[in-house]
């Protein structure tokens, strides 16, 4: 029984080393693809910014279309938060 | 297959190598004549141990826990003295494969012995394969999964930014310089984003491999990013 005890502790710790090592390239594999989309995004972010600074007079509809290009960039940065990072933050907070 | 023969005695060394070449021309020998120097010359190239339990610096116990510490799988064979059957008892309490207790037979016993031990560790490596690859499948598919819902999801505000910029450059500032560059800055890394995703969900795929000949497995590297 002993024996037999001892292998199966070993197994186990073993299952949890591949499950841990297997987990760890998960978590970097999404944070890589978070890191990715969210380059651009920030670039995104800083454009709109500029070209909002720029608008001195607001010509025809141009306030209202320089607001859905903040919402949709907001929006786009939530779906990656969301998405990509509720499983970061969830290893995080185990 | 590599052996570590562990004995303080040249003549046992010999003949443990005689015997066993003559079961499988195949072995190769690492030989130790101390408990430390059988430590020391241990590696992950070693596929089994055979160890004399009586050595002049460390007895057979103290180096099959240092060898397992290193290795939890690897197959020990304590060799004993006729009448130190409860030495047996305690190397396999202590997780040593098996032990052959030094009478008429155990020549003929050892090949068999140490036969059966290197065909469970090829089989204890086997499954240690599987289990690493299973793992690799359930990882890739969740991560399909998410890039799959990301593709979807994301896919509405990008439409949205491209559309909104390319008519504010077109209809609103097609003679404002500075309005157009930001404005294209904002499409090409909108577009960037997408191609991104795009790629990400072709990337993300089961690419199998051969792995006998009949049968095939997945490629974990190619299925990868």
């Amino acid at each position: 029984m002993k024996i037999k005890g001892r292998f199966m502790d070993k197994t186990a710790s073993e299952s949890e080393r591949l499950t841990k090592k297997s987990e760890e390239k998960y978590y970097k594999t999404i944070e890589e693809i978070a890191h990715e989309l969210r380059n651009p995004l920030n670039i995104m972010r800083t454009s709109v910014y500029l070209l909002k600074k720029a608008v001195k007079e607001s010509i025809g509809d141009v306030d209202k279309y320089i607001y859905q290009l903040e919402d949709s960039i907001r929006r786009s940065d939530n779906i990656i938060t969301n998405i990509l990072n509720k499983d970061i933050l969830i290893k995080h907070k185990d | 297959m590599n052996i570590l023969l562990v004995d303080d005695q040249k003549f046992f060394l010999t003949l443990y190598q005689g015997l066993l070449k003559e079961s499988d021309p195949s072995y190769n020998f690492i030989c130790a004549e101390t408990g430390r120097e059988a430590v020391s010359k241990f590696n992950n190239k070693v596929d089994l141990i055979i160890l004399d339990y009586l050595l002049p610096d460390m007895d057979g116990i103290q180096v099959l826990l240092e060898i397992l510490a290193k290795d939890p799988y690897m197959p020990v064979i304590i060799i004993t003295g006729a009448g130190s059957e409860s030495i047996a008892t305690a190397a396999l309490k202590n997780g040593a494969y098996d032990y052959v207790v030094k009478t008429d037979e155990y020549i003929k016993t050892l090949p068999f012995v140490v036969e059966q031990g290197i065909e469970r560790k090829r089989l204890i490596e086997e499954t240690r394969r599987f289990e690493i690859q299973r793992m690799e499948v359930e990882r890739l598919a969740v991560l399909k999964e998410t890039v799959a819902t990301l593709s979807h999801e994301i896919n509405n505000p990008l439409t949205s930014i491209l559309m909104t910029a390319q008519l504010l450059r077109d209809r609103h500032y097609s003679k404002d310089e500075y309005a157009m560059q930001k404005l294209s800055i904002l499409i090409e890394n909108a577009k960037r984003i997408a191609e991104k995703v795009a790629k990400l969900s072709n990337a993300v795929a089961v690419v199998k491999k051969d792995y006998t000949k009949r049968e095939k497995i997945i490629d974990i590297e190619k299925s990868l990013l």
